[in-house]
């Protein structure tokens, strides 16, 4: 990614971001937060993604906030972005600290459908250390290994 | 004895462990965020006792939002009000459901904060906390509108297009 | 969704190389790229310090944007180690002072295959470290070059790769051709496909000196302009396939990816598909 665009993209990050704590969340309910969120996604597709995942990796934004986002992103029908949106959410189920991250990742997974979490689901089931979480995840795996779907991506190149 | 409903955001019940200033027998505050007030008022439905009602009522709040999303809830028994000290009053709901509007919505009265924080407590302590998720709520939805006790005039239309898709 | 089974290479020729040897490609760098699976925590690492058994000359660390990367000069080629979210990158690459027996002045590593060697020598002490994370996705890189007398000489010269391109060397410029030809792997069972992307060019180069007043410009300098055939490979693991690849399946995955990488060096894109217009 040109560093220019790059640069261009983390600033709306934050400015998004610092949008989401302001608000209060409620379960399916659009916020602004989460339209400017999709917005930017739909715009500038995996190219946010990775200017996302610092941002969430380094825990460097409000949990609840990183939370909302994640299960947005799980939620999102953008297809160019599929691949890098689960790898953030099974990356972030399992390496996070936050039970919000983590939560929120379980959540995103749930909305994408995709069978080819399930490892990730599998592993993090054995680490999790809140049953709560743990349940859902299981809800998860249950839900994906009995009704196997994999969209498709189609990157060719790895420059 | 009859339990009451209320939708909560259920990682926001979760004790952190590495909360290291939290004192011991303590709730953050976070959970406070689910139990938000109107004029010291707060909403919630009454399950019956044999929980004939609870689907129902799940379906109702699931219906509420823009879009099918899973459903966080805490059920709680109603013996926790009187031990609060907290009155409640049947009031008219406003979910697609009629009948469940008229027949099982409450409003917690005269809430003050510390008796809120006390039924925050309880709920954390003694309530069933569980999540329905996004597919468990759009089969109730979809149950609910073909049963016609959900009045899909009411629904909003992202929501409904997500649950006519199977119905 | 039950996958396809891709169907086996359909012929095991290999068309007649239009070099002679890959040493007449000069390799300017040479790239391992992995993507580990979602397991793999971000953070520093020490294993250009393991691998190499020297010391990190340069250790480059932007943990707010998780990106790490530690690099070096060794042997005469630079060795760099990138970790990113989602991206892991071994690159060989050219040292500030190299003497290069071409006789070309173009800044390269060495040649191709010496630059392969040194490459892969340090990639196996990686793998046989058990350093290697299990990764979904593996790709090979490279840019090689081949210094030619002028503009017209590099079209030629890329017609003999591009025998499904007509190309006129003397009326041409700007020229840039680049393809996928994706294939099925010929490890595990055929089960996923590699994109073999190859992008072709000729390269311009050129030094001037210029003096800048307040109201004129002068060109007091200007070296000869000198040409090279640039020869950029990508070639990777298909994106629908995501492994798993454990540490140890990777280096005879990464051989392969290699592998494909010089049979289009010596052959072109099209390899057994070479039409007699080449040889005209």
């Amino acid at each position: 990614m040109p560093s220019a665009l790059g640069g261009r993209i983390d600033d709306l990050v934050r400015s998004c971001f610092a949008l989401g704590k302001e608000e209060r969340f409620e379960d399916g309910m659009e916020s602004n937060f989460s339209r400017t969120l999709l917005s930017l996604l739909n715009k500038y597709g995996s190219n946010f993604v990775h200017s996302l995942m610092p941002l969430l990796v380094t825990k460097r934004v409000n949990a609840e906030v990183a939370g909302e986002a994640l299960r947005w992103l799980g939620a999102s029908k953008h297809s160019s972005s599929h691949s890098s949106r689960r790898w953030l959410l099974e990356h972030l189920l399992l390496n996070s600290s936050s039970p919000h991250v983590r939560d929120g990742a379980i959540l995103g997974l749930s909305f994408m459908h995709d069978a080819s979490a399930i490892p990730s689901l599998k592993s993090a089931i054995e680490k999790e250390p809140y049953q709560e979480l743990k349940r859902d995840i299981g809800q998860v795996l249950s839900q994906l290994e009995s009704k196997s779907q994999c969209p498709s991506s189609s990157e060719k190149s790895v420059r | 004895m009859p339990f009451l409903l209320r939708k909560i955001r259920k990682v926001r019940w979760l004790v952190e462990a590495d909360l290291d200033w939290l004192k011991e027998g303590e709730l953050p505050s976070d959970p406070l965020g689910d139990l938000s007030t109107k004029d010291n008022t707060l909403s919630v439905w009454h399950v019956d006792t044999n929980k004939s009602n609870l689907d129902r009522l799940l379906a109702a709040l699931a219906s509420g939002p823009d879009k099918l999303s899973h459903l966080d809830y805490a059920l709680f028994d109603e013996a926790l009000l009187s031990k609060i000290g907290i009155e409640f009053r049947h009031s008219p709901g406003a979910s697609a459901d009629a009948a469940a509007n008229t027949n099982w919505h409450r409003d917690l009265v005269e809430l003050s904060a510390s008796k809120l924080v006390e039924l925050a407590v309880g709920i954390r302590a003694e309530a069933q906390i569980n999540r329905l998720s996004a597919m468990e709520a759009k089969q109730l939805v979809i149950q609910g509108v073909r049963s016609n006790h959900l009045d899909s005039t009411k629904l909003r239309p992202k929501l409904l297009s997500e649950a006519s898709g199977d119905a | 969704m039950p996958k396809k089974k891709l169907p086996p290479i359909s012929s095991k020729k290999v068309a007649p190389a239009v070099v002679k040897s890959i040493d007449e490609w000069q390799a300017a760098a040479l790239r391992f790229t992995g993507f580990p699976v979602p397991s793999f925590p971000i953070g520093e690492v020490d294993w250009w310090q393991k691998v190499t058994g020297v010391d990190v000359e340069l250790r480059t660390s932007q943990p707010k944007k998780a990106l790490f990367q530690d690099e070096g000069n060794l042997e005469g080629g630079r060795l760099t180690l990138k970790l990113e979210p989602m991206r892991i990158d071994w690159i060989l690459a050219q040292t500030d002072a190299q003497d290069h027996e071409v006789g070309s002045d173009f800044k390269t590593v060495t040649l191709f295959s010496a630059a392969q060697e040194l490459f892969l020598k340090y990639l196996s002490q990686w793998f046989q470290l058990n350093l290697c994370p299990p990764l979904r996705r593996l790709a090979f890189g490279a840019i090689l070059l081949h210094p030619v007398s002028d503009r017209r000489t590099g079209y030629e010269r890329m017609s003999k790769f591009l025998p499904a391109v007509t190309i006129d060397p003397q009326g041409s410029s700007d020229f840039v051709y680049q393809i996928n030809r994706p294939r099925a792997s010929t490890l595990v069972g055929g089960e996923y496909r590699i994109n073999r992307l190859s992008k072709w060019l000729v390269l311009t180069q050129g030094m001037r000196g210029i003096q800048v007043g307040p109201d004129f410009v002068h060109v007091v300098s200007e070296d000869k302009a000198k040409f090279e055939c640039r020869l950029e490979l990508d070639i990777n693991t298909a994106a629908d396939f995501e492994g798993p690849f454990s540490g140890e399946k990777v280096p005879g995955m990464f051989d392969e990816l290699v592998k494909l990488g010089r049979e289009i060096a010596l052959s072109g894109p099209y390899g057994a598909r070479r039409s007699s217009r080449a040889r005209q």
